[in-house]
């Protein structure tokens, strides 16, 4: 009996490292799978990228296609479920079916698909910008260069255009398409505070006066991150040196600048800086109970949404520094082994008309400016758009437009961020 | 006399089989895998074998590594204790079990996330407890309200814990206990011990293991577990699981090296701590169970 035993497990054992060393090559080699990649589904996606625009719809009919996104919006997610949806099934008999994931994990998960080989994957459309665009682009996840397929990219959006070019700074090559706009705002509740900052010094001097009112969440997360971009920017005295590539030596002496502000501010914070909220939401929740008196976000008309909502006191309104904010544009991808790229990029198309686009920049839903150029749209369309009320906390266009400052490499980004932890904390 | 049986039936191997090659297959293969890519090389060339695991040894990691798992057996030992005492006094009047064992059993049905979260609306400075005592008026301001979350102490990932932990001992102890004093008491009493008696001698001897086995347990999930510390837990110096998150997902593909070594240290920890224990078990077993 015993012996029978030993044999058995000798089996299983041996099994197992068959098994084992049929996966392990895989994860062990990335470099080597990136240049033999062209099998059957890879090779089926690329190859839509030849095809012309018409085939390409009439292939996608009757399709599924699965939208992987942030699912972290109530009304972003309903304007893909309740508008959207029903009109690619209308106009395009495509089921297209939304799936809640953050960027970064689903980037991950891509990842680790390429690394084993995995050639039919489960994500067609998928919506990314800056750090997690470098890192798919870097390491092949990407179908390809979808920006010249696109009739309503090359209709409605100026080929010169920089955020049609570089994503954080790093060229997009046609890889991604500007799905949006978005600035970055402080808001403020009015009746606690009379007389915003308007400058990081003044920010700093307010935040010593108000002990306890002020927080900003923790990098990594995206809001935090940006927070502490916009003191990097501050004190470096303008976002020029940043546009350069990265240099960690040359960085460093920014960087010290940055955490001599952040730590002078550290003890007149929330929980005087000994703890931070752990994201937006986090936030946004110490602002609606009064906790803090200032919250910010990514977005220059979700204040006003919030207060449509009645979550934000009413009396919420925005600001901008005078040195300007980061605006950045964020984009839809299709990821190398999409099961449907045909579905995919007639459901990007669709998103980028100016039917869509006029709808995503209604308060109903999601109220963000729209990332096709005004110039280029109907006359009517222009008119719409100036006449569209974006809630009373958003500030006017031309006042954005005047402080808008653009992305920087995503590599400042994760230095700053993983450096905070460190330098911040103490 | 029962393995015998079960020999005959089915041949010594067989009926492990499919659990063994599950276990084989998905959680041997996984951690292999796990070990030999924190092992990479990484960059370009420019990091040499083992880089990840040499970037922890730094006093910022050492401190995270020491909160989390001075934290994990804290929370362990606690709810190990109040579980153990809550189990006692829940079986020895038979019908105080049927009146509140229900009780425990409800926060078994939530999961640790909606568990941290529904404790952090009620224990906030702006939360509904403080709201209480501001309307009440204990408290002139709502800041007045003692900070217990996301504190320097740990107490709002304590509570969070205890909330799901407690409920979690008592249901693997109830059942046992109760068992025990069937088939024990009965007997120790006709025998003539006391209850104390009967309680030290004969239930805690039977039981000791499978208690500390339970609170082994809630170490080793705590040590690893990512809600309750994203949400409860002060930003520094950040737990272990937090921070393999941020490198695993924030920081760039070439940062996951780092993730996973953080994971293995947590592993060999867990690994460390329960060898421990069943070498002391041994050792108690040799001095004939005595408590």
């Amino acid at each position: 009996m015993r012996r029978k035993g030993g044999l058995v497990l000798g089996i299983l054992l041996i099994l197992v490292a068959v098994l084992l060393s049929a996966c392990l090559p895989n994860a062990a080699a990335p470099e080597q799978q990136e240049s033999g990649s062209a099998s059957g589904a890879a090779a089926k996606g690329e190859a839509v990228l030849k095809l012309s625009w018409e085939e390409i719809v009439a292939a996608a009919k009757g399709s599924q296609v699965n939208l992987f996104m942030w699912g972290g919006d109530d009304g972003i997610n309903r304007y893909i479920d309740e508008w959207v949806a029903p009109r690619v099934k209308e106009q395009y008999g495509i089921t297209l079916k939304r799936y809640p994931m953050d960027a970064s994990e689903f980037i991950n998960k891509l990842l680790s698909e390429k690394q084993s080989g995995k050639h039919k994957g489960s994500m067609d459309v998928i919506w990314i910008n800056g750090e997690n665009f470098r890192n798919a682009k870097e390491n092949g996840l990407l179908l390809g260069p979808i920006a010249p397929l696109l009739p309503n990219v090359q209709r409605y959006m100026d080929p010169e255009r920089h955020d049609l070019k570089y994503d954080f700074g790093y060229p997009t090559e046609g890889y991604e398409v500007p799905w949006g706009r978005v600035q970055f705002v402080f808001a403020y509740d009015s009746a606690k505070v009379s007389d915003p900052p308007r400058t990081l010094e003044q920010l700093v001097e307010w935040v010593k006066k108000h002990p306890g009112k002020f927080t900003y969440p923790a990098p990594p997360d995206f809001t935090g991150s940006a927070f502490i971009r916009h003191v990097l920017i501050e004190t470096a005295g303008g976002v020029e040196p940043f546009l350069k590539p990265f240099d960690e030596r040359a960085m460093e002496p920014y960087g010290q600048a940055v955490w001599d502000v952040l730590n002078e501010m550290a003890p007149y914070l929330w929980r005087q800086g000994k703890s931070y909220p752990q994201s937006l939401a986090q936030l946004d929740q110490l602002y609606q109970n009064g906790e803090v008196w200032m919250t910010m976000g990514y977005d220059e008309a979700r204040p006003s949404l919030r207060i449509a909502e009645g979550q934000f006191p009413p009396t919420t309104r925005t600001f901008v520094l005078e040195g300007g904010t980061l605006a950045n544009s964020h984009y839809l991808a299709v990821p190398f082994n999409a099961p449907n790229p045909h579905g995919a990029l007639t459901v990007i198309n669709f998103l980028l008309s100016p039917e869509a686009q006029k709808k995503k920049m209604e308060q109903t839903y999601w109220g963000e400016n729209m990332s096709l150029d005004l110039e280029r749209l109907s006359p009517e369309d222009q008119e719409w758009v100036r006449r569209l009320d974006r809630g009373i906390a958003t500030l006017p266009e031309e006042v954005l437009a005047k402080h808008r400052l653009p992305e920087i490499d995503g590599r400042y980004v994760e230095w700053l961020e993983r450096k905070w932890l460190e330098k911040v904390g103490k | 006399m029962e393995n015998n049986r079960a020999e005959k039936r089915f041949g010594w191997p067989w009926g492990v089989i499919p659990a063994a090659l599950f276990f084989l297959v998905f959680f041997c293969g996984g951690l292999l895998q796990a070990i030999w890519f924190s092992f990479l090389p990484g960059g370009d060339g420019n990091r040499r074998i083992g880089w990840a695991y040499r970037e922890l040894a730094s006093p910022d990691f050492l401190h995270s590594l020491g909160v989390t798992v001075g934290m994990s057996a804290l929370v362990a030992l606690f709810s190990g204790v109040t579980g153990l005492a809550a189990a006692i006094l829940l079986t020895r009047p038979a019908r105080w079990r049927q009146k509140w064992y229900f009780l425990f059993q409800f926060p078994m049905a939530l999961p640790h996330l909606l568990a941290a979260y529904l404790l952090s609306q009620m224990l906030w400075q702006s939360g509904w407890l403080s709201r209480l005592a501001y309307q009440l008026g204990w408290i002139e301001e709502m800041d007045q309200f003692p900070v217990l979350t996301q504190d320097e102490w740990g107490v709002g990932v304590l509570l969070a814990y205890a909330w799901k932990e407690i409920p979690f001992m008592i249901l693997l102890l109830v059942p046992f206990l109760l068992r025990l004093q069937a088939q024990w008491e009965e007997t120790a009493r006709s025998l003539g011990a006391s209850e104390g008696q009967t309680l030290r001698w004969v239930i805690l001897p039977l039981f000791w293991p499978a208690w500390v086995g339970g609170m082994w347990i809630i170490f080793a999930f705590v040590l690893g577990a990512y809600e309750i510390p994203a949400l409860m837990a002060g930003t520094f110096p950040g737990w272990v699981p937090v921070r393999a998150w941020q490198e695993y997902t924030m920081f760039g593909p070439e940062r996951r090296a780092v993730a996973i070594a953080m994971n293995l240290v947590l592993l060999v920890v867990a690994l460390l701590v329960g060898l421990l224990l069943l070498h002391l078990q041994r050792v108690w077993y040799g001095r004939g169970r005595r408590i």
